[in-house]
């Protein structure tokens, strides 16, 4: 069964080539020229601190942060009792809204990011952060809903059976019962969500505006006119960040509960 | 539950995405019917346009090959995945995760550094005197595909992981103890149990390579452009607001249309005549 040859070293190309670029370009951040080289000479962090003193990236990167913060938070707000009250109910109409609010997945997001300027920003003349909140609301509130609504199908509810016997009252059962029991669920879509937001790139470059710019976006600029190992160290950065992400999910509902 | 709560715990959700998202697509789409009175000129004059239609067809063609080799190095691959050993098996699961977590830009940047003039390839194939000049793969149609490849393949693997790890063990085991090579396992068990899994994956890569944005931008430059790159430009760059609309419409449209005829195609299909879990 292991011995499966020709599986085997597709495989494994594969996995290099799935590998090998995030590793390449993770090493070149470490060089000492000023441009990118494979393998590098010498060893130096300092374009961590260029990176670091480069303003248009510290200042989008914290845009980035608190609008992906803000986002997930209002998506969980939403998206809680809204998966709540479709896995309580399990009709034919739950099921079509369930897909309904899943759709904002399945539309282009470059599609998304051009219908959401034009009306929120052209005709509403809603302000950046409002139309950059709502559109990155769009993006978090597919993965909110589907990973709320996966784990709260497997809730037990005999639990919240022997809360309500007790006298619980159902706001009070919500709160003190389900929620405590979801709490692996609620923070891997949190951080599920934190992560498509902080990585969207079409939605932004369309709702950006004035001094206010994502990471992606920035990073976007930064290449157009800054090849080299700035863009390697923020790039390591990045991944350093998915890295411990990945990590939190692991630790509290496991990675294939999320893809 | 009561209807009442039920309709006060929905209802936010329903108006958000209501306004934030089907009321936007509708006003952007519209102007591309009624501009100039209510008809499909716009429709007509774009897709007999041999540059738009050249735009339209490069998107299809790029987002089938870009398909084909992730199901080609996919499906090996997620096999080789859902044998291992437990401990392996999540180590190798995290590895394909973890592109996927990653910002789309940067594994942009990781291609261009292997493409590019003076990258990775040029470099090695220079060094082994291979070729004289370095060659252009950066701006091309070929660094597109790499770059799609490199973006959906993982997400290919994990889809189609899952599924494999859900195939009853006993039914292997039957089928090597009745004297399968184990070749014959992969083609004559696997892949015909996984069929709407490796549709399902397609599905993700092809309208995840119809809808890039970030890939066909800096890897295939304004030679190449894509329907999401011509998007941009037409909106952004020349305020050209019904075509881009129109643009809007007809990748809409692409992506269900494959989304839906994908779906009667596994129904069709389908081999294993269960529901899995």
């Amino acid at each position: 069964m292991r011995k499966n040859v020709g599986i085997n070293s597709i495989a494994l190309i594969t996995l290099l080539f799935i590998g090998l670029p995030l590793i390449m370009i993770a090493t070149t951040a470490f060089g000492e020229a000023a441009v990118i080289q494979f393998p590098i000479q010498g060893f130096t962090f300092k374009w961590f601190g260029d990176v670091l003193n480069t303003r248009s990236l510290m200042t989008s990167l914290w845009t980035s942060v608190r609008l992906a913060v803000i986002a997930s938070m209002i998506g969980l707000m939403i998206g809680l009792p809204t998966s709540y009250a479709l896995t309580k109910n399990n009709s034919k109409m739950s099921q079509r809204l369930l897909s309904f609010f899943l759709s904002p997945n399945l539309v282009p997001g470059i599609v998304m990011g051009f219908a959401l300027f034009k009306t929120l920003t052209l005709t509403f003349r809603l302000t950046v952060w409002t139309s950059l909140i709502l559109g990155h609301l769009m993006i978090v509130l597919p993965y909110t809903i589907r990973i709320l609504a996966a784990s709260m199908r497997e809730l037990d509810p005999s639990i919240e059976e022997a809360a309500r016997s007790l006298g619980c009252k159902p706001v009070e059962t919500f709160i003190r019962v389900v929620i405590p029991n979801l709490k692996g669920s609620i923070f891997a879509a949190l951080i599920m969500s934190f992560i498509n937001s902080f990585n969207n790139l079409p939605v932004s470059l369309f709702l950006k505006g004035p001094g206010v710019n994502t990471l992606p976006a920035a990073l976007m600029n930064h290449l157009e006119y800054n090849f080299n190992p700035t863009v390697s160290a923020l790039s390591v950065i990045l991944m350093v960040i998915t890295f411990v992400m990945m990590l939190l999910i692991e630790k509290t509902i496991g990675l294939s509960e999320v893809r | 539950m009561k209807k009442s709560i039920y309709t006060t715990l929905v209802l936010p959700c329903f108006i958000l995405v209501t306004v934030v998202l089907i009321v936007p697509i509708v006003m952007i789409v519209i102007p591309s019917f009624t501009e100039g009175g209510l008809s499909l000129t716009h429709y007509i004059t774009f897709l007999s346009d041999p540059f738009y239609q050249g735009i339209l067809w490069r998107t299809l063609k790029l987002s089938v090959i870009t398909t084909l080799i992730c199901a080609l190095f996919g499906i090996p691959t997620a096999y080789f995945i859902s044998i291992q050993k437990k401990s392996v098996k999540s180590l190798l699961q995290a590895l394909v995760m973890f592109p996927l977590l990653t910002n789309a830009v940067v594994r942009g940047f990781a291609w261009m550094n292997v493409l590019g003039r003076n990258g990775l390839i040029n470099k090695f194939l220079m060094s082994l005197s291979l070729i004289e000049e370095p060659l252009s793969l950066m701006y091309t149609e070929l660094a597109i595909v790499v770059g799609s490849v490199y973006l959906f393949l993982p997400l290919m693997i994990t889809t189609l992981t899952s599924v494999m790890e859900n195939i009853d063990s006993d039914l292997v085991n039957a089928t090597l103890s009745l004297g399968a090579k184990p070749y014959q396992v992969f083609f004559k068990v696997i892949i015909p149990l996984c069929f709407s899994g490796i549709l399902v994956g397609s599905v993700l890569v092809f309208t995840g390579t119809l809808s890039a944005y970030t890939t066909p931008s800096l890897l295939g430059g304004n030679q190449n452009m894509m329907l999401a790159t011509l998007l941009y430009q037409q909106a952004n760059q020349l305020s050209n607001w019904t075509n881009a609309g129109m643009i809007s419409l007809i990748m809409i449209v692409l992506s269900l249309t494959v989304m839906k005829g994908m779906n009667r195609l596994s129904k069709r299909l389908d081999k294993r005549g269960y529901e899995h879990a």
